[in-house]
């Protein structure tokens, strides 16, 4: 296998932001009872979100299209083609 | 341990619960300072067998009214995701962990430890499944390119119709170039579906457990290459078997101009049981 296809597992960096967003928005227990947060209203505002992220991600390129000035949200297309 | 307060009035606190421990695991690996970002302590509320890893928020913070415009502001968000994920790999790295969703907050420690003790055999056996195991995430691209010189030309149209085009002149050989590139395409759209099958099957032999994920859209995944699957493993935590798989199965897929991303390990997101209500 060659080191780039195995890359992002040893390289020990911070994930893709969607990678995260797919597991800690959508995923893991949910919780009924005492808490402050209603998680329906999350589940329908995650839809929101992902076209938040997309956005900015768009946002992004197209502002690194014309300089060099590196965003926070940068980290997470460290692996897109220049 | 416990994070400044002064600022802030008591009964403006809460507990952010990023997941669930064994006590016996957590408390004798973890120990102090899990440091989940610069403002914020994590705590480890310890009840019977169970240890809630936790941090004391601001209830304004995450006020269910105030949510939807926090959520708007890209920042917060990526800051408070980027955290939770965070603390749980921490956790991850000493003891298995079942991750709660993002901005689960109770209101106060009681309410957190009645959970812990409520919710404890649902609990523990969330934590049995993924206990010595952890998440990774597989995804496939495909390169159109590789896709065209390598895999496309298996199919006879279009190896017929590729000799006809390269002898052709003129506006024939356009239409003959336009015609071999809509072949090139639905071979490519059949292609799909059978290779996300087939990564899927090898992978699932090798693992604990398994399942397709929604794919990402371009903008999210980051490549330029199309995303041709999605999937999350459950696999040992040394991934020793599983890294066999995949590289074998990368290596069978390359020429058809399948590439495979590897991502994790992962807190076992896909793998505990999504309902956990209050009973």
């Amino acid at each position: 296998m060659s080191s780039r296809e195995l890359d992002d597992y040893r390289s020990g960096q911070p994930a893709q932001l969607a990678d995260v967003l797919e597991r800690v928005l959508d995923k893991g227990i949910v919780i009924a009872g005492d808490i402050q947060i209603n998680l329906l209203d999350i589940e329908l505002l995650t839809v929101k979100i992902r076209l938040l992220i997309a956005s900015s991600s768009r946002r992004q390129r197209a502002c690194r299209r014309r300089s060099s000035r590196s965003l926070p949200i940068d980290r997470a297309h460290r692996h897109a083609p220049p | 341990m416990i994070a400044p307060t002064a600022t802030l009035p008591r009964k403006g606190l809460g507990w952010y619960l990023y997941g669930v421990a064994a006590a016996d695991e957590a408390s004798a690996r973890l120990g102090a300072g899990l440091a989940a970002g610069a403002a914020q302590e994590v705590e480890l509320v310890t009840e019977g067998p169970l240890v809630g890893v936790a941090s004391r928020v601001s209830l304004e913070e995450f006020d269910e009214q105030a949510l939807p415009d926090r959520l708007s502001d890209a920042t917060w968000l990526e800051q408070k995701i980027r955290t939770h994920e965070h603390v749980l790999e921490r956790v991850l790295e000493h003891a298995s962990v079942v991750p709660c969703r993002f901005c689960t907050v109770y209101r106060g420690e009681v309410e957190l430890r009645r959970f812990l003790s409520e919710r404890g055999e649902a609990l523990e056996a969330a934590l049995d499944r993924v206990r010595g195991r952890v998440e990774v995430g597989v995804k496939a691209f495909v390169d159109r390119d590789r896709f065209a010189a390598g895999r496309a030309r298996q199919n006879d149209d279009i190896r017929q119709l590729e000799a006809q085009a390269s002898t052709a002149e003129g506006g024939r050989a356009y239409l003959e170039r336009r015609r071999l590139e809509q072949l090139v395409a639905s071979e490519l759209e059949r292609f799909r579906g059978e290779a996300a099958d087939r990564i899927h099957t090898r992978l699932l032999s090798a693992a604990e457990d398994g399942l397709v994920l929604p794919l990402q859209a371009p903008e999210l995944s980051g490549r330029a290459e199309e995303m041709v699957f999605n999937g999350a493993y459950l696999v040992t935590a040394d991934r020793v078997g599983f890294e066999e798989a995949l590289g074998s199965l990368a290596r069978d897929i390359r020429d058809d101009g399948i590439d495979l991303e590897l991502t994790g390990p992962w807190p076992a997101y896909n793998f505990v049981p999504e309902e956990l209500g209050a009973g």
